[in-house]
């Protein structure tokens, strides 16, 4: 569904102050955009006119290039996901009931009710046989979280709304929640608008970013062109000086390694003189180490090959190495390096198996494209 | 055993006050909660909150106010009679529940009634869905201390020749017999116990146990 923000105004004091100024802007449908400002900049007012939680003084909405006036305010909700952040679950309901709410405004049959709540559970990480019958009560912060967004998709909206859903969450659970957000939305591919005031999270999850200041818009593009090209100091100082290591953030590993690497695949016969031998030739200082069905076990060097006996056995001698997988970002691809020593990081999938390589050198590219904005 | 003499010797007169005495409480009670509850409700919808302080400040403040000031103000207005007796009962009982509905529903968590809002129920839906079942406890407590309360004052009400079981308390102190006064106040004492606890049966039915497992956090 699109939706279009037409001159979008809402003025309080009969005008004398003005939340939302004359802002237009289309979300483009199956993608993620966030708003970010600071506060009282009116991106949760933005958000809240869109489900009429808040009605507007000005301007219109438009789903579809139909108006919002056209549309019945309680059908309209029905029909848009939203997710808050104090999340509001119902403490008198359980799991299951709390997810059921919007089915069952909408009359769906309680046996299709009973499937999409197993497989929302199951979307958003959740055991259903496990939770679905807790109460809110018996559930940690993150679950509770959990919940929530499980229950704004519930009747399978086409568009969600979201106003700061990990504010609440401590930063190690946030970190997960918005992984496994990432993972959902790349399944799911709904029009989502999100509320935030943390950049580092507008980055990480924005398809694409809408930076709004005294109730205008300040720069609205894909969140990778934000990042790269802030429009004036005020985006650049929003986005902080280490704009360039968030834009690391969003960039995922599959999208930047390379498969150029140098693997050894062991066998129990290998030994460290056929190792040293082929390293001497392809004139490689190291070289990972893959066993059977081409998971990576390690790595081993020229220079610690060459302190070992010739006819040792080879798998004695695999040094351990970190590895990233294909949906990690790139910070935490540095991270690995930085952790290991290394310049540069294995990438493996869910089961092991040796994918490619991602260099430092790749990030340092990547990094040196970055603008800055003149002052 | 001089103490149960009395009540042993006249149990079937005690039974009939204790029938009157349940009868006026039944009654006015009855009344009160479903008044109470309705009041409690209209004077917590939304833009009307200043109405529902005003409600709570003033039923608050009523509940400071003797219960025997209660039943003479009404004897001087209505005469005597068991039907006097209810009203009484019925405007100092509707004031807990009155009181413990508005503020339950008022005190509503703002999170739960925005993500209610905001996934499309209607006011009524969210009354009934959301306000009114997270308000059981305070509710159900208010309809608890009401009932106790009613009993209680229901034996006051034997002044304005209500009946019921304060007839013998009254007889009792004015002939200075102790075992009198008892057979009264025994029979007053096991209703109220025995309706609370019957009420805290039916409330644990009625509440669930999400809301217990919340309170215990």
């Amino acid at each position: 569904m699109q939706i279009r923000l037409e001159n979008l105004t809402k003025a309080y004091d009969k005008g004398a102050f003005k939340a939302v100024d004359q802002l237009s802007l289309t979300f483009e449908p199956q993608k993620l955009t966030v708003l970010i400002g600071p506060s009282g900049c009116g991106k949760t007012t933005v958000l809240k006119m869109i489900n009429r939680l808040i009605e507007r003084t000005g301007g219109d909405i438009l789903f579809d290039g139909k108006s919002i006036d056209q549309i019945d305010r309680i059908q309209l909700r029905r029909q848009i996901g939203y997710a808050i952040q104090n999340i509001g679950l119902f403490v008198h309901m359980n799991v299951f009931d709390n997810i059921a709410v919007v089915p069952r405004l909408l009359k769906w049959p309680e046996k299709k009710i009973k499937s999409r709540v197993e497989e929302l559970l199951e979307l958003v990480n959740l055991d259903p046989y496990v939770h679905r019958y807790k109460y809110p009560a018996q559930l940690s912060g993150g679950q509770k979280q959990r919940v929530g967004v499980a229950r704004s998709l519930a009747a399978d909206p086409k568009v969600i709304l979201m106003d700061e859903p990990f504010g609440a969450i401590d930063p190690i659970n946030r970190e997960k929640l918005q992984d496994a957000f990432i993972d959902i939305q790349e399944k799911i591919k709904k029009t989502i608008i999100f509320v935030t005031h943390d950049i580092r999270e507008a980055i990480k999850l924005g398809d694409k970013i809408v930076i709004m200041d005294n109730g205008r818009i300040v720069q609205y593009g894909d969140t990778v062109k934000v990042v790269n090209k802030p429009k004036n100091a005020f985006v650049e100082s929003l986005l902080g000086s280490d704009r360039v290591l968030k834009g690391l953030e969003m960039m995922r590993v599959k999208d930047n390694y390379a498969t150029d690497f140098l693997s050894i695949n062991v066998q129990e016969s290998t030994t460290v003189g056929k190792a040293l031998e082929y390293l001497e030739n392809k004139k490689k200082p190291y070289a990972y180490v893959i066993g059977q069905k081409d998971v990576l076990l390690g790595y081993c060097t020229l220079e610690d090959l060459r302190k070992r006996n010739f006819h040792d056995e080879l798998i004695g001698q695999i040094q351990k190495i970190e590895s990233v997988q294909p949906h990690s970002n790139l910070m935490e691809a540095i991270i690995k390096m930085v952790e290991s020593g290394s310049t540069s990081c294995p990438v493996v999938d869910s089961e092991l198996q040796l994918l490619g390589i991602i260099r430092f050198q790749t990030l340092v590219d990547i990094m040196s494209t970055y603008e800055r904005v003149e002052v | 055993m001089a103490l149960f003499s009395y009540l042993f010797d006249n149990i079937p007169y005690i039974l009939e006050k204790t029938w009157e005495h349940l009868y006026l409480f039944l009654i006015s009670w009855s009344f009160a909660v479903i008044t109470g509850i309705i009041i409690g409700i209209l004077s917590s919808r939304g833009g009307k909150e200043k109405i529902g302080r005003v409600v709570l400040s003033i039923t608050g403040a009523t509940q400071a106010i003797p219960s025997t000031a209660v039943i003479a103000l009404v004897f001087i207005f209505m005469g005597i009679g068991a039907l006097p007796a209810m009203f009484a009962l019925f405007i100092y009982t509707l004031v807990p529940v009155t009181f413990n509905t508005a503020s339950g529903l008022i005190n509503c968590s703002p999170d739960m009634k925005e993500a209610a809002l905001g996934m499309g129920m209607t006011k009524r839906q969210i009354l009934f869905k959301v306000e009114l079942p997270t308000s059981v406890p305070a509710i159900a407590s208010g309809v608890r201390t009401a009932a106790v309360i009613n009993i209680g004052t229901a034996a006051i009400a034997s002044m304005i020749g209500a009946g019921g079981l304060g007839e013998i308390i009254f007889i009792g102190l004015r002939l200075m017999d102790v075992s009198k006064i008892f057979a009264g106040a025994l029979p007053v004492a096991l209703l109220a116990i025995s309706i609370d606890a019957l009420l805290a049966l039916a409330e644990r039915a009625i509440m669930s146990e999400g809301l217990l497992l919340s309170k215990e956090n």
